[in-house]
Order: C-alpha cells, then sequence, then structure tokens
C-alpha cells in the first residue's frame, strides 16, 4: 500500500499521447506499450507532483465513486503504473 | 554493380595522376539519392535489393540527399562497438546533425535547406554495407520529415497502397496473399512519407528471397493500413474501423525507431497520431484459404463515403 502523502510522477524516459480521452503510453527503456482506459487516464494525468490523497478527492470529485473505492482502486492502479515503469512515485 | 556514370578514369598528366570521382543517382525509400564515391563503389546489390531502387531522381521523391561514401571501416573509438549489427540514432539538437552507426557503418546526416539534405558516411568493405548505408539514412530522414518506417507488407489494389501491420507472426504476408487481385510491392518494411496532401508508401528490401515484389512500381499513395489477426476457419473474413487510441496503437506498434530516445518517441507518437487521423485505420481477420480481396475493397469503398459525407457536412 503506497503512503497517501507519496506522490507519483510520470516517468520522464516515457512518451505518451492522449486520443479521445484514452492514453497511449510507451515505455522506451523495456518497449513497452500501454493503454488506458478513461478513468486510468485521468489518474495518470493527476499525476504532475500531487500526493496519492489528492489524486484520490479529484477523481471521487469528478466520477461517481465512494471514498473507500476511490482509494482502494486508485491504489492498485498507481501501483501498477509503477510496476510497469509508467510511473515513479516519490516516498512522503 | 552500382556503376558510375561517368566511369572509372585515370589520365596522367605529366606526374599527376587524375581520378574522376564516382556519382551515381537513385531514389530509395522515397529520397533522392546522390551518392558520391572517392573512389569506385565495389559494392552489389542483388536482384531482390534492385527492385527497390528507382534510376535516378524520381519526381515523387520527398527529400534530396547528397552522400559522400568512403569506402573503409568506421575509426574503432569513434562509437561504442554494437554488439549486433544493429542501427543506432542519435540526433543532436544543438548542432541538427543526426549520427548514425552500427558496425559496419558510420554517417552524419544534416539538414542543409528545406528538403534538402547533406550525408557523410563511412561503410565497410562488404557489399551489404551500402543497402545498410541507404536504408539507416532513409529512416534518419523520413522520421525528421514527419513520416515513418514501418514493419508492414504493402499491397496494391487498384492503383493505391494498403498496409497490413503486426507483429511477426500475425499474418500479414497471408494477408497479402489471400488479397486477389492484389499485388505486393513490399514483403516486410516501408517508408510512409508525407505527399502533398497524402502521403506515398515506399517499398523497401526485406522479405525471403523467395519473396519478390509483383507489383510494378516501388511507390504508391496510401489508402489504409489494417492491422491483422488469425480468425478461425469457421470465420468469415471481415475487416473493421478502428479509431482513436486503437488506430494510434496499431500504428505506433509497428513503428521501426532505432532512435530511442524519449525526444524520437515523442516524434513517432505524433506521426502516428496525425497519421491515424488522415488514413483510415482497421482490423482484418484473416482465414487462412479464403481469399478477402472484395472484403477489402468493400471496406475501402465504404471508408470513402464516410470520408466525402464528413467532408460535405463540414462544407454545408
Amino acid at each position: 500500500m503506497l503512503a497517501g502523502n507519496a506522490k507519483p510522477k510520470k516517468n520522464s524516459r516515457n512518451a505518451a499521447r492522449v486520443v479521445d480521452g484514452k492514453a497511449l503510453i510507451v515505455v522506451i527503456d523495456r518497449k513497452q506499450l500501454h493503454t488506458l482506459n478513461a478513468v486510468g487516464t485521468r489518474v495518470w494525468e493527476l499525476c504532475d507532483g500531487r500526493s496519492i490523497d489528492a489524486i484520490v478527492e479529484s477523481i471521487m470529485s469528478e466520477f461517481d465513486v465512494d471514498g473507500p473505492t476511490a482509494l482502494r482502486d486508485v491504489q492498485h492502479f498507481l501501483a501498477e503504473l509503477r510496476e510497469l515503469g509508467v510511473l515513479d512515485v516519490e516516498a512522503a | 554493380m552500382l556503376r558510375s556514370t561517368r566511369g572509372d578514369q585515370t589520365a596522367r598528366i605529366g606526374r599527376r595522376v587524375r581520378t574522376r570521382t564516382y556519382c551515381e543517382r537513385v531514389t530509395f525509400g522515397g529520397l533522392a539519392f546522390e551518392l558520391l564515391g572517392s573512389g569506385p563503389l565495389q559494392h552489389d546489390l542483388d536482384g531482390t535489393d534492385r527492385r527497390f531502387l528507382v534510376p535516378g531522381a524520381d519526381p515523387r521523391a520527398m527529400a534530396d540527399v547528397v552522400c559522400a561514401v568512403h569506402v573503409k571501416p568506421p575509426a574503432p573509438d569513434s562509437q561504442p562497438a554494437p554488439l549486433s549489427n544493429a542501427i543506432h540514432f542519435c540526433a543532436d539538437a544543438a548542432t541538427g546533425v543526426t549520427r548514425v552507426w552500427s558496425r559496419e557503418l558510420e554517417a552524419e546526416v544534416s539538414r542543409v535547406a528545406p528538403r534538402r539534405y547533406a550525408v557523410d558516411a563511412r561503410i565497410g568493405s562488404r557489399p551489404e554495407t551500402l543497402v545498410g548505408l541507404l536504408r539507416s539514412v532513409t529512416g534518419a530522414i523520413v522520421h525528421a520529415e514527419g513520416g515513418l518506417m514501418l514493419h508492414a507488407v504493402g499491397i496494391e489494389l487498384d492503383g493505391r497502397a494498403v498496409l497490413f501491420l503486426g507483429p511477426s507472426g500475425a499474418g500479414k504476408s497471408t494477408a497479402a496473399v489471400l488479397a486477389d487481385g492484389a499485388r505486393c510491392f513490399a514483403h516486410d518494411h516501408v517508408a510512409v512519407v508525407p505527399s502533398g496532401r497524402g502521403y506515398l508508401v515506399w517499398g523497401l528490401p526485406g522479405g525471403t528471397p523467395a519473396q519478390v515484389p509483383l507489383a510494378r512500381d516501388v511507390a504508391y499513395p496510401l489508402a489504409a493500413a489494417l492491422r491483422v489477426r488469425k480468425a478461425a476457419a469457421s470465420e468469415q473474413p471481415r475487416a473493421l474501423r478502428l479509431a482513436g487510441a486503437q488506430a494510434l496503437f496499431s500504428l505506433r506498434e509497428s513503428v521501426e525507431c532505432a532512435d530511442q530516445s524519449p525526444a524520437a518517441e515523442d516524434m513517432y507518437l505524433r506521426a502516428s497520431a496525425k497519421l491515424s487521423s488522415d488514413i483510415d485505420v482497421g482490423a482484418l481477420a484473416t482465414v487462412l484459404g479464403r481469399p478477402h480481396g472484395s472484403t477489402l475493397r468493400e471496406w475501402l469503398r465504404a471508408r470513402m463515403a464516410e470520408r466525402i459525407a464528413r467532408e460535405e457536412q463540414s462544407t454545408c
């Protein structure tokens, strides 16, 4: 579980493009392409230096989801993106 | 054998010996090359490679390239020795020079004017290094000019190019064989270059020695690109339209990218996004033994009708 005040940031070694609300991300060092759905794209866009808690709050305000579900899903998604090399997570 | 248009002549004047410079003009991958050598270019292009060369400067060429070729191996300490013969690129934004290198060639590519490039190259003595040089320089320039080098099979259908995309084993070559009424002009690699309001696709060497291009020309205007997958024998061949991120993904997946810097990757994504919005991109389900030429034609006609309808709506 990532700390709520940890700050995920986009990996500078990647390239990305958002088309029709969906992000296509190229993880250059692993030669992998990933596409994110609309919600995943929004979470990824919010990884601009704000904390995980702030990201969860934004998601709750933009989507119809309760707090515990948003927190669980965002945590899980960010951990997955970190595993894939899409994000770096700075410790609090 | 590439031969000079002027011949190999030496003349003695007193005690001086003059040797003429070798010069050959060919169009390859959408670029009009002027190859200049200080001595005979003893490099042979085999029959398959020669099919992808157009003698002289083709008027459809996207850019002119003056390429000075020195036949000697690259200096041993000028670059780290690559482990394989893969081609590497490094673009220097400050100087505008792109360095290209592999185990057997080294070149500096400079843009000297709009659509005009100069190349200084050193290649090894093996015959295939000249084609390697042409391909690597083409890659650097095509990408810089907003085009794309794709791993794809190209067929000519009713005078236009249709590209089959997908990783190795996806069924691209089979899709080409099953496209009845079409002729294959590229078996493995193509250069897609902006041309006027659309794109031209130039076939590049590749494929097995048994596969030779069947089309008469080496370049065609691009109509569509289709990501190929193999369907079950019980299914029918069909084509579906892809849009947005799916279309972009299908193209980017097939880009041949020797420069793996974030700046280059951004360039590939940008070009792929533009291409995906400018042409029809689809997915093609192929069934072994079932020709799909008519399926393709029908799909292309439907896309054309949609395009015309959209244009008419936007002008109203």
